[in-house]
């Protein structure tokens, strides 16, 4: 078919491709359903973008988009490339501003009727006890420059040696929430300064901390190893680096633009700035980009502790009596040196995620020894008025996505156009009608965020399960939210 | 064709067209396109002045950095500008200069409508048409 003047071409029910024209060095691959193509992705940019991403030197077999596919810059958001860290390139481009973006999902031993009717109060003191909103700060004790430096180093493992979390926390974190070529030094104090006091806060836009009840399970062997069980309470968080990971993205931007005239690329997007993987400029900033993405899980890590001690406070029981425990941390805005197969063969490549999660297979050495059997728990938030999925990698990730998958819902409206379906309606109560309570900052951030902003994250996420990237294995109700 | 900015429909974003007869007068367009996005109903006690210097390779480049710059003063340094003066923009030896004196005044308790993360360089080309320079900016938020 042709769609936005693009040539497109059906390889199985939710696959389709872009053959490789004018410049591209690889195909375009998009994994969506032919009504989420003619529906959502009539008149965007982002089939576009796949083309355009295509263009990077060194890519590797395909330019992916997931079936979340939206208009991003540089990359589309959804957007999966691999390039080769001899002769390819990185781009902040394929990574986004909000650096290490990404969710984590506790879960409790406690069924809905243990927080039913102390729910109010359970939203009210999360919302009093998390920073929210734009600007958000204090969530600890102020940080100094050497602080941050050293959460930039350590990651997750700061928070845990300063006392919020327990080491458990860190083998259910991808990464460990710690990657170890991060180079503090490659930060700029600009970008410190932007995150000085933003560590534990939430921040604003699609950020949010969620509790949420285990509607449906899909898988229930995969469930009873993640400890997932029907009518359960689970709190679901979604931050990443805050104002630390967009000044690092704008330094780096800035940078690579400049550079790309000295390496002679020729992009078509000026978004797409990059440098060679192995190259002083690429090297500076996949240090940076990975002191973030530490500074991200800190975050998330310390965000999760807040919320613990406000549940155990709100409801008078310790951590352990609530049954209170991380099952998996995953971002979804990230570039990594990983190792997969390309034309049969074990190779080195650097696997931009923007908008994608990892979900890797069963049997992989990068996931926790209890998910061995299972896969990676992948994390895939949807609306605050529906629900959001826990599914499993596959093996088929890893053949045909370098092991990733869909991140969420993706937008549907424009802000303005959900402002303009709000008017004259009280939202909040709206959302009360479905039985879920949400305290933000303000009325327009409830309207701006609206379920009917957000498209039916169900059909990105029974795209990747149809074709085998991901296993569906639990659905989640949201029945509190706070945002910013 | 009308100067100024106008916002363009973005699903998750801000768009913004701007629109000026040259390219300082475009640059101010983009000031006030990010102030009247991030800030509402601001009153000034104080006016101080805050000098920029920037440069780069080419316009493009300028307007991102201009942008990003007035977008750290006034979400991190919480630094709310009033108006840009003595804004020069000159072109030497192929590096892009720009020159300008930021008025505003220090509020730490401003807090921006929105968190701008970055401003990207997606579909960034400055074009001249009929008498007017026009580009697109986004905003990511």
């Amino acid at each position: 078919m042709i769609l936005n003047g693009i040539e497109i071409n059906r390889i199985r029910e939710n696959l389709w491709e872009i053959p490789a024209v004018s410049g591209m060095k690889v195909p375009g691959r998009i994994y969506i359903s032919e009504n989420m193509l003619r529906k959502e992705l009539q008149g965007e940019d982002a089939l576009k973008q796949v083309m355009n991403v295509a263009h990077l030197p060194g890519i590797q077999k395909y330019s992916l988009a997931m079936p979340d596919i939206h208009w991003g810059y540089g990359f589309p958001i959804g957007g999966v490339a691999a390039t080769d860290i001899d002769d390819g390139v990185i781009s902040p481009g394929g990574v986004g501003y909000d650096i290490n973006c990404g969710v984590r999902l506790a879960v409790t031993s406690l069924k809905s009727a243990d927080i039913k009717d102390k729910l109010p109060k359970i939203i009210s003191d999360l919302f009093r006890n998390i920073p929210t909103g734009v600007g958000a700060s204090g969530a600890i004790k102020k940080l100094r420059d050497k602080d941050i430096k050293q959460i930039l180093q350590k990651g997750s493992y700061w928070g845990i040696e300063n006392g919020f979390g327990s080491e458990e926390d860190l083998i259910f974190t991808e990464e460990n929430g710690r990657l170890k070529s991060a180079d503090p030094d490659a930060v700029s104090s600009r970008a410190v300064e932007r995150g000085l006091d933003q560590t534990g806060t939430l921040g604003s836009g699609n950020h949010f901390v969620e509790i949420d009840i285990v509607e449906e399970i899909y898988d229930e062997e995969k469930a009873a190893v993640f400890g997932l069980f029907k009518d359960q309470a689970a709190v679901l968080i979604h931050t990443g680096s805050r104002g630390l990971g967009y000044q690092v993205c704008d330094d780096n931007l800035k940078l690579l633009v400049q550079i790309g005239r000295k390496y002679g690329f020729n992009l078509p997007d000026k978004q797409l700035a990059c440098a060679p993987v192995n190259s002083k400029e690429g090297e500076l900033y996949i240090g940076a980009m990975q002191a973030a993405a530490n500074f991200a899980w800190n975050n998330r890590q310390i965000i999760m502790h807040l919320v613990q001690k406000s549940l155990s406070n709100t409801l008078s029981m310790g951590k352990n009596d609530m049954g209170f425990r991380l099952l998996y941390d995953v971002c979804h805005n990230i570039a990594k040196i990983e190792e997969h197969i390309i034309n049969g063969k074990k190779k080195k490549v650097c696997v931009h995620r923007k908008g994608a999660t990892r979900a890797f297979p069963p049997g992989s050495s990068l996931i926790p020894e209890r998910y061995k059997k299972t896969g990676q728990p992948v994390l895939i938030p949807g609306d605050m008025g529906r629900y959001s999925y826990v599914a499993a990698g596959t093996e088929k990730a890893m053949e045909e996505t370098f092991g990733s998958s869909c991140h969420g819902a993706g937008r549907n409206l424009s802000r303005k156009k959900a402002l303009e379906n709000a008017r004259g309606r009280n939202l909040i109560k709206e959302l009360q009608g479905k039985g879920i309570i949400i305290e933000a900052k303000g009325i327009k951030t409830i309207a701006e965020e609206m379920p009917e902003a957000y498209k039916d994250v169900a059909n990105v996420v029974d795209v990747m399960h149809n074709e085998g990237i991901t296993t569906k294995v639990a659905k989640l109700r949201p029945v509190g939210v706070i945002k910013g | 064709m009308s100067t100024g900015f106008e916002y363009l429909d973005h699903t998750a974003d801000i768009a913004v067209r701007l629109t000026a007869p040259t390219i300082p007068g475009l640059f101010k367009v983009a000031a006030e396109a990010l102030k009247a996005s991030l800030a509402e109903n601001v009153s000034f006690k104080t006016i101080e002045t805050k000098r920029i210097n920037l440069n780069e390779y080419s316009v493009e480049e300028l307007l991102v950095s201009f942008l990003n710059e007035l977008n750290f003063l006034l979400s991190v340094r919480k630094f709310v500008l009033k108006s840009i003066t003595g804004l020069v923009i000159e072109e030497y030896e192929d590096i892009w200069q720009l020159k300008a004196e930021c008025e505003g005044s220090y509020n730490p308790e401003f807090i921006p409508k929105y968190e701008v993360k970055g401003v990207t360089f997606h579909q960034m080309e400055i074009k001249f048409e009929d008498g007017n320079y026009i580009t697109v900016v986004v905003f990511d938020i």
